[in-house]
Parts: C-alpha cells; sequence; structure tokens
C-alpha cells in the first residue's frame, strides 16, 4: 500500500514538475509543407528562430502527392497543427472549414493589415479558391508555365540568339541541327500534362484570357477557333520538325537532366525551374550549369503576343484549433512579408507575393540573366489567365495532343471529342 | 489413400470462430466491405475527400461503358493475358524442358530466365524504359554504334512500336512458368519416354506428343496463374509505357489507377473499378467451374 | 541433373542446335540485367555502388528500404500463414453445410487485381489509423495473398494422412491442441513454401507501399526505384548511382530467389497438381 502511495505520489510530483518546465519552455509549434526543398525550409525555420528565441517551430514535410492526402486527413482528424501551408488548387476547397479567415487574424496579431503586405492578384486568386470569396491563405508566391531557359554558352558558340518568334525559332533549330546534330535543339518533358501546358500557354499568346473563361465557365470552349489554333499551332511545331517527336519518350528528371548535363540549347518547363539562374542556388545543389537565362515562349501564332498563366502558389494558412495563433501569425508574416523571404526568394521557385520586393542583386551571373528575370516576373504578375489546372483533365488534353502528333488525327476531330470529355462528368472539373 | 470422409467433425460454434474468425475477418474488412464501398461510391460523384458526393445514378458506369479508352484498355488486358499464355506454353515449354536437358551450367541459365519475373516488376520496367528512350537509351545507341541506325525507333513514342514494348515484356517475365514446368518436369516418369524413345520417336515428337500432353495439369495451372498475372499486371504498364502513348498500352489496372488519386473523380473511379471487380470474378468463377467439370470427368 | 532426359536429344547435332538456341534464348534475356548493371558502373564505377550503400538517398538509405521491406514482407507471411493454416485446417477436417460452396467464395477472390480495390483501401487504412505503418501496407497484401494460401493449405491438409489426427482426437483432444501440436508440424512443409511466396510477393510489391507510406524512412525496396530517379539523376553521378541503385535494389529478390528457391518451387507445385 505504501508503496503504491509513493508511486503516486512521485508521478504527481513529475507531472506536476514536467509541466512547469513546459510553462518555461518556448512555445512550440507546427509547421506543415511540401514546398519550397527541405533545406530551404529548414534554412528558414532556423533564421525565424534565431530571431525568435522564445518559439520553436516543427517542420512536417512531406511530398507533394502524400501531403495531398495527409493534410486533409490531419486537420480533420485535430492533429496539432499551428502553420499549414495549402496547395493552391482544389485542396483550399476542402480544408478551408478548418482554417481561420486572415484577415481577421492579421488585424488582431499581425504588423499590418493583409491587403497592404501582399501583392492584390495574389490576394484574389487566393480568395478564388475558397469559392466563398473569403480568404483563407497567405501566398508566398506566384509561379507559372510555360517558359523557355536557354543554355547561354551553347547558343554563344553557335551564335544564336534568344528566339521571339516561330520563324526565328525555326531558324534557331535548323542551325543547331546543322552545326551541332548531337545536341538536343529543344527538350522537354513529353509527359501529358506538360504538353497540355505548353498548348495553354500558345492559346493564350494568340487568344488573351481564354483559359479562365473556360475554367470558370464564362463560356470558353475546347470546340471552338481559339482552341483550335493553339493546338493546331503545337503539333504543327512537330509536323514541321522544329519539336523533335523522338523528345517525346523523355520524362521530366530526364529532360532536366539532359540540359543540366548541356545537351541541351533550349529547355522548357514551368517559372519553378528558374532557381537554376540564382548563382546561390546553384551552389547550394551543385548545379554546374551557369549560364543560363529564361524567356517567355517564342510567339507560335500570327499576330500573338507573349504570354504565361500563373497563379499563387505555397499558401499559408492558421487552422482554426491552433492554440498558438500569434506565433503562428508571427511565422508567417516571416515567411511571406518579413526576412523569411530573403531565406527561399533566391530559389526563384516563386515571385514572391511580397508587396514591393525587391531581389539582391548578387543572385544573377549576368545582366542579361538578371534583365530577363524581370521580364518574366512581371509577365507573371500580370498573367492573362490563371494556371488553375484541373490536372486530371490535363492529362486528357495532352494525351490528345500526343494522339494528333504520332498517328495524325485531326484538329476538328480533337477539339469535338474534348469539348465531350469536359462536358461528361467523368473528371474533376464536374465536381 | 483412406477415405477421406471416414471421420466427419461437426463444426461447433467455438471452432468456426477459431479455424474461420481470422479468414472471415480478413475477408469481410478487405472485400466484402471494399466491394459495398466501391458500390456506394460508384454511383456518385465524389471526390477523395469522400464528402459532398452527389448522387447520379447510374451514369457513371454509362459513361465508363461508352469511353473508348476502358473499351481499349479492356481489349488489351484480354490481348497482354493471351499473349502471356501462348508464350509461357510455348517458349516457356521449350526452354524449361531444354534446360532440363542441358549439363552445363543449367542453374546459371535458370537463374537468368527466373530472376526478371522474381524482381520488383517496377524495377524491370523502369529499366526498359531507360533502355529504350529514342534519343539516348542503350538500344538505340547500340544499333547507332553497330551501324545499324536505321532500326532505331521510337519505342515508346510509336503507339504500335510501344505495343509492342509491352508484349516483350510480358514474355520478359515467363519465368514463373519455366519454374512450374521444371518443377513437373523431374516428377515425370521416365519409363514413358524411354519406351517412345525405343519406339523410334524423333526429338519433335517427343515434345509434342508426349511431353507436352503429359503436362495438362500444369498447363492448366500456367494458364490460370498467368491470366491472373496479367490482370493484375500493373506495374508493368504504369512503369515502362504508362499507359501510354495516349491511351495505346492502357490496361484496366492503369485506368482504374488513373481515377483513383486525389484531385480526381473517385465516384466514377470506383465504376471502372466495380466494373473490372466483376469481370474478373466472373472469369474466376468460370475457371472453378471448368476445373470442377474436369475434376469430376 | 536428369539422366534420363538425355533421350531427349539423342542425337549430337539436335543437341547442339537446342542448346545454342538456348544459349541464345539466354543471352538476350540477360541483356536488360547485363545493361543495368553496366550502366550501375557508369561514370563513377564502384564508387557509385560504394555511394549509393553508404549515404542517404532522398532521406533514406538504401539499407534501410530493404529492412523496410522485409518487415512488411514478414509481416505479410506471417499472417498469411496463420490465418491460412487455420482455414485450411478447418476446411478440411470439418464437415458443415455449404462448405464447398464457402471455399469456392473464398477462392474466387483470388482475381481481384489490387488496383480495383485501392479506393476503398485509402478509406480503411485511414480510418483504422494505420496509414503511415508497415503494418497498415502488410495487412492488405496479405488479404490478396490468402485465397492462394487457403488453396495451399488445404491441397496439403487433403494429402496428409489421417490417421494421426484421427487417433488424436478420438482420444479426446480438442481441436485446439490437435492443430497445434499435431497439424502444424505436419504441414510445416507447405506452411513454410506459404511463406516463402509471400515474402517474394511482397517484395514485389510497388503500390501499397508507395500509397500507404508517406515519411520516407519508411520508403520500401520497390518504392525507391521511383523514389531514387526523382532525387537523383540531374548530374552524371547521379544517373550512376540510380543505375547502381537500381542494380541493388534487385538483391532481395536475387537472395530470396537463390535460398528460397527450394522452398518456392514445392510451394507452387504443391498448390498445382492437386487442382
Amino acid at each position: 500500500m505504501r508503496n503504491s502511495k509513493l508511486a503516486v505520489f512521485t508521478a504527481v510530483l513529475a507531472a506536476s514538475g514536467a509541466s512547469w518546465a513546459m510553462a518555461a519552455d518556448k512555445t512550440k509549434i507546427n509547421f506543415w509543407t511540401w514546398a519550397p526543398p527541405a533545406p530551404v525550409v529548414d534554412k528558414a525555420v532556423a533564421a525565424f528562430e534565431k530571431a525568435n528565441p522564445s518559439i520553436d517551430v516543427n517542420v512536417t514535410f512531406l511530398e507533394s502527392t502524400a501531403y495531398q492526402d495527409r493534410l486533409p486527413l490531419a486537420l480533420s482528424s485535430g492533429d496539432p497543427v499551428d502553420v499549414a501551408a495549402v496547395q493552391t488548387s482544389s485542396m483550399v476547397k476542402l480544408v478551408k472549414d478548418y482554417l481561420e479567415p486572415l484577415p481577421e487574424l492579421y488585424d488582431q496579431y499581425g504588423t499590418a493589415p493583409i491587403d497592404k503586405q501582399l501583392a492584390p492578384k495574389a490576394l484574389d486568386q487566393a480568395k478564388l479558391l475558397s469559392s466563398d470569396g473569403k480568404l483563407y491563405i497567405a501566398p508566398m508566391g506566384t509561379l507559372g508555365s510555360v517558359v523557355a531557359y536557354y543554355n547561354l554558352d551553347l547558343m554563344k558558340q553557335l551564335g544564336l540568339t534568344v528566339p521571339k518568334d516561330r520563324a526565328e525559332l525555326a531558324a534557331f533549330v535548323k542551325t543547331i541541327k546543322a552545326k551541332r546534330p548531337d545536341l538536343v535543339p529543344v527538350a522537354f518533358t513529353g509527359a501529358n500534362w506538360f504538353l497540355d501546358e505548353i498548348s495553354d500557354t500558345i492559346i493564350e499568346q494568340g487568344a488573351p484570357g481564354w483559359f479562365n473563361k473556360l475554367r470558370y465557365n464564362k463560356g470558353g470552349k475546347f470546340d471552338g477557333p481559339d482552341f483550335k489554333a493553339g493546338f493546331d499551332a503545337t503539333v504543327g511545331l512537330y509536323k514541321d520538325g522544329i519539336f523533335g517527336k523522338d523528345t517525346l519518350d523523355l520524362d521530366y528528371g530526364r529532360a532536366v537532366e539532359l540540359f543540366q548535363q548541356g545537351n541541351v540549347v533550349m529547355f522548357l518547363q514551368g517559372t519553378w525551374e528558374m532557381g537554376a539562374l540564382s548563382a546561390p542556388f546553384r551552389k547550394t545543389n551543385g548545379l554546374k550549369l551557369n549560364n543560363v537565362t529564361v524567356s517567355p515562349l517564342p510567339v507560335m501564332v500570327d499576330g500573338g503576343k507573349p504570354a504565361i498563366r500563373s497563379f499563387i502558389e505555397v499558401g499559408l494558412s492558421v487552422p482554426k484549433n491552433s492554440k498558438h495563433k500569434a506565433e503562428a501569425m508571427k511565422f508567417i508574416q516571416f515567411m511571406t512579408t518579413g526576412d523569411g523571404v530573403g531565406q527561399w526568394g533566391d530559389t526563384l521557385f516563386v515571385v514572391p507575393s511580397m508587396q514591393g520586393y525587391k531581389l539582391p542583386n548578387d543572385i544573377f551571373s549576368s545582366e542579361q540573366s538578371a534583365k530577363d528575370y524581370g521580364v518574366v516576373a512581371d509577365l507573371l504578375l500580370n498573367a492573362s489567365s490563371d494556371r488553375n489546372n484541373v490536372s486530371d483533365f490535363s492529362n486528357v488534353v495532352g494525351d490528345a495532343i500526343i494522339k494528333s502528333i504520332t498517328s495524325g488525327t485531326p484538329t476538328d476531330e480533337q477539339a469535338k471529342y474534348l469539348q465531350g470529355e469536359w462536358d461528361s462528368g467523368r473528371y474533376s472539373n464536374a465536381l | 489413400m483412406p477415405n477421406p470422409k471416414s471421420i466427419i467433425h461437426r463444426l461447433r460454434p467455438r471452432e468456426a470462430a477459431l479455424f474461420f474468425g481470422p479468414l472471415a475477418l480478413v475477408f469481410a474488412v478487405y472485400y466484402f466491405f471494399s466491394t459495398g464501398f466501391l458500390l456506394y461510391a460508384s454511383v456518385q460523384r465524389i471526390s477523395m475527400a469522400l464528402v459532398n458526393g452527389r448522387w447520379v445514378g447510374l451514369q457513371n458506369f454509362k459513361l465508363l461503358l461508352g469511353d473508348p479508352r476502358f473499351l481499349t484498355a479492356f481489349v488489351n488486358n484480354i490481348v497482354f493475358a493471351c499473349v502471356s499464355v501462348a508464350a509461357a506454353l510455348t517458349v516457356g515449354f521449350f526452354i524449361a524442358v531444354t534446360l532440363s536437358a542441358t549439363y552445363r551450367a543449367k542453374t546459371l541459365l535458370y537463374m537468368v530466365f527466373l530472376l526478371p519475373a522474381l524482381m520488383p516488376l517496377s524495377l524491370v520496367a523502369s529499366v526498359f524504359r531507360t533502355m529504350l528512350e529514342t534519343r539516348f537509351g542503350a538500344v538505340n545507341l547500340f544499333l547507332n554504334d553497330v551501324g545499324l541506325g536505321w532500326m532505331a525507333q521510337s519505342w515508346l513514342i510509336d503507339p504500335t512500336f510501344a505495343y509492342g514494348v509491352v508484349i516483350i515484356l510480358f514474355v520478359y517475365i515467363i519465368g514463373l512458368p519455366i519454374l512450374y514446368y521444371t518443377a513437373n518436369l523431374s516428377t515425370i516418369n521416365t519409363s514413358l519416354i524411354e519406351s517412345a524413345v525405343i519406339d523410334g520417336a524423333g526429338t519433335w515428337r517427343l515434345f509434342v506428343e508426349i511431353l507436352f500432353p503429359i503436362m495438362k495439369g500444369t498447363h492448366r495451372t500456367i494458364i490460370v496463374s498467368t491470366l491472373l498475372t496479367s490482370f493484375r499486371a500493373f506495374d508493368i504498364v504504369f512503369f515502362s509505357t504508362g499507359g501510354g502513348p495516349s491511351g495505346a498500352t492502357e490496361i484496366t489496372g492503369t485506368y482504374v489507377y488513373n481515377f483513383s488519386t486525389t484531385g480526381t473523380n473517385v465516384g466514377y473511379g470506383s465504376a471502372a473499378a466495380v466494373a473490372t471487380l466483376l469481370v474478373t470474378l466472373v472469369l474466376s468463377g468460370l475457371h472453378m467451374r471448368f476445373a470442377r467439370k474436369d475434376e469430376q470427368r | 541433373m536428369n539422366p534420363s532426359h538425355d533421350f531427349l536429344y539423342r542425337r549430337r547435332h539436335e543437341r547442339f542446335a537446342m542448346t545454342a538456341f538456348l544459349v541464345v534464348l539466354a543471352a538476350l534475356w540477360a541483356i536488360p540485367l547485363i545493361a543495368a548493371v553496366a550502366r550501375g558502373f557508369a561514370f563513377n564505377g564502384v564508387q557509385n555502388f560504394i555511394d549509393v550503400l553508404t549515404q542517404n538517398i532522398g532521406g533514406v538509405s538504401l539499407l534501410r528500404t530493404y529492412l523496410n521491406s522485409f518487415v512488411i514482407a514478414i509481416i505479410h507471411a506471417l499472417v498469411v500463414v496463420s490465418v491460412s493454416a487455420l482455414a485450411g485446417y478447418g476446411f478440411t477436417f470439418f464437415e458443415f453445410r455449404g462448405k464447398e460452396a464457402l471455399y469456392h467464395l473464398v477462392l474466387i477472390f483470388m482475381a481481384v487485381p489490387l488496383t480495383s480495390i485501392l479506393i476503398p483501401l485509402f478509406f480503411i487504412t485511414r480510418e483504422a489509423n494505420l496509414r503511415d505503418t508497415l503494418v497498415g501496407v502488410a495487412l492488405p497484401e496479405a488479404a490478396m495473398t490468402l485465397p492462394f494460401g487457403v488453396l495451399l493449405v488445404r491441397n496439403y491438409a487433403e494429402s496428409l494422412p489421417r490417421t494421426l489426427i484421427e487417433a488424436a482426437l478420438i482420444d479426446g483432444a480438442s481441436h485446439r491442441r490437435v492443430f497445434l501440436d499435431i497439424f502444424v508440424p505436419l504441414s510445416r512443409p507447405a506452411l513454410i513454401n506459404l511463406g516463402a511466396l509471400s515474402i517474394m510477393w511482397s517484395l514485389q510489391d510497388f503500390l501499397l507501399p508507395s500509397l500507404f507510406l508517406t515519411d520516407v524512412t519508411q520508403t520500401t525496396a520497390a518504392q525507391a526505384v521511383l523514389r531514387f530517379k526523382e532525387v537523383l539523376g540531374a548530374t552524371p553521378t547521379g544517373i550512376g548511382r540510380y543505375n547502381a541503385s537500381l542494380v541493388l535494389l534487385a538483391v532481395p529478390a536475387l537472395l530470396v530467389v537463390l535460398f528460397g528457391l527450394r522452398f518456392i518451387t514445392q510451394g507452387l507445385t504443391a498448390g498445382s497438381v492437386k487442382e
């Protein structure tokens, strides 16, 4: 009997001692995210903890697809999450019921109202995602696609300049094939979703705002002249040998690999690969290719203008049942408009949403890449359409493009087919 | 063998629970509940989060049967299955028999054929995929090096070649049928062969008229297991062509998979899963009906 | 080596021709294997293999993926063997109405493709709080193997001499005792075969681990193929390492084949002979 009483007493003492110790300890907040890459997140978090010694940040980092399942589950199960990064897709609608509306939080704990801190367009896109017009996420930045990256050293060797339109691109490719047949003139992943991205970008060049009309049900159609023009242009690039059919079996990683190894002159991807232009980023990741620049996709339709579709990425939010909302707010401000931006800004994976942000000068290794970056960043922040993809449907569009390229299926047939699929209810646009 | 029903044991509740309980539990959870769940989801339009579903009746099924890609996937399943079976019964049989008559390096040769079938198929298919890249894949590079550059093709981009690649992959993994045959070959009553040889039978006749028929039981097992494997063969297609280009090599597995992950219309995916499930269950049932008939004969 | 099969290729030139053909086939089969190994040595030679074995790739070491794969495989095998043994005994030594119907119901599910039940599996694994656990992967795998396991055990059990079991039961032993003390030891060959097969199949499984395990440190060998591809590969060193990792990832399967082939063969044939 005595022993058990002693045991209980000791346990109580220990417990109260523990809780007292915890009270004197720091505040611990849980941060869930999938992006930017883990080392960058760790760097930013370390900087935050240094600037805020009373706050400890516990990071749960998951890879993107896993994150799509895990975060909604964690929130719906009531797991302790204080700052949740939300993917700027249907995920926002999915989890918004668990999140605290931000304007009020900013007014309560922030240093300034949210609309004074972040770019208006970014905030508009954020509100769009929740479909109730309320703001639940603070976007870190904006990214978009498709842009072209160039190996400037190879271009100098071959006496080439950045092509601005289809004709220049055709000459560009011809020169490379003649002088250096061992190089791949233009490389990118032949995955179906990326071909859809290329086609959408080309459509925007000729008919700005088309994608928004389609996506937000404002009358955009597949079975219409704007889409068909872009589709034709994309397939035509392969027909005329400007894009090589032999690159269709490259996947994302292989295309990056080939570009980095210097086998490719022009590489197409989204703006999230812009880290290749940043000297600090290259150093951290051991990228050897150091004379790279970026430019909007050459204009492929007559009378078109350079275009990009862009959208916010990585929206930071505060779950309703967080017990440390003040600290969470501190962290969010740090990451979106505070010193944290400098921590991840040099990865260039997004253009920060912070109002009035200026990139430090030492990031770029040449005047040209700094200038070119400015052009792309500008285009991103003023894009004609949102890169708000219906991802399962982009696979279908991409497959239709591939089919036309490999088997010659006529554009009209594909356009009708795609319109039928879009309206069918098989895909998540119907949800 | 003594009469198997010599003593009949009645099944009392306690024993039923002990011996069949675990099985029943696993089945109830993973098979019966799953089927019910699929049926429930397939009549809705719903996302992976499984909230806010909208009832749509049989619309998903109508859409499914009206999708040429699903029908293609289904046909592909059957084609790949038939090819696998045919290859197993011919090439596999030949390899097993010849192996059994070889002296030197038998184990090594055996390993070579068997290994691909026992490795993770994701691995095998990935290796093939990298080797078959048009521009930088080992196959085309090799062909170029030996002056056969004209033979280099877009193996993964051209729908016909991609189809061929998948078929080759299915043949590549007939290690298991070879295993079966080898195991059974060692149990054959050799007197049959000896008498045939004494009678003057040539090799071809030995193969076709004696060895092949003797292994009827094994043939049947192989047909069943190969058919089953090919219907379950997701990794092979997914990692080599991904069902591409543009659905040319799609199988029901990759089709269902595409609609079974986040951000998709899971109601529709469930309908596809139900359809596939139904077909496999029917096939399985048919096979069992025939097997029973065979035994009773 | 079976001497009687000498008769198969009596004539010398026939033997030569057949063997040559076999060697050609074997060479064709071996090409991808050789190519994979050769690419593993690309650029940096043996260093690739050393790097892959000693460093973490994408947050997990190759050896850890082996461990994860084996843990899942063993849990899978244990569940399958125990549940199949119990059910196999039940089907063999009891009589009850609807027994054969139930048996066929069990077997009919052998054909179920994993992709078809992915969606409900997500739900079940989540609700049972088994997401991100190795058990959560092993259980569905076991469910997929069970029908075959029951078939295997029942076939073997039907071929056992019943005298021992009958005697024990007449003497008043409970079925539980008989099962544990007589049946299991008697069925050891079949149970070991089943275990070996289960392990082999589990090592091959890619889908379930990749969908239910999100913690990087829980990556399995089959999954690592994809994971390593994403993480490595932007540089020549990366390519060499990726290919070296592919070769090494095949090693668990190689080991199982080398040491477990006997069990696997017996298991498969035991299942087929009685069908």
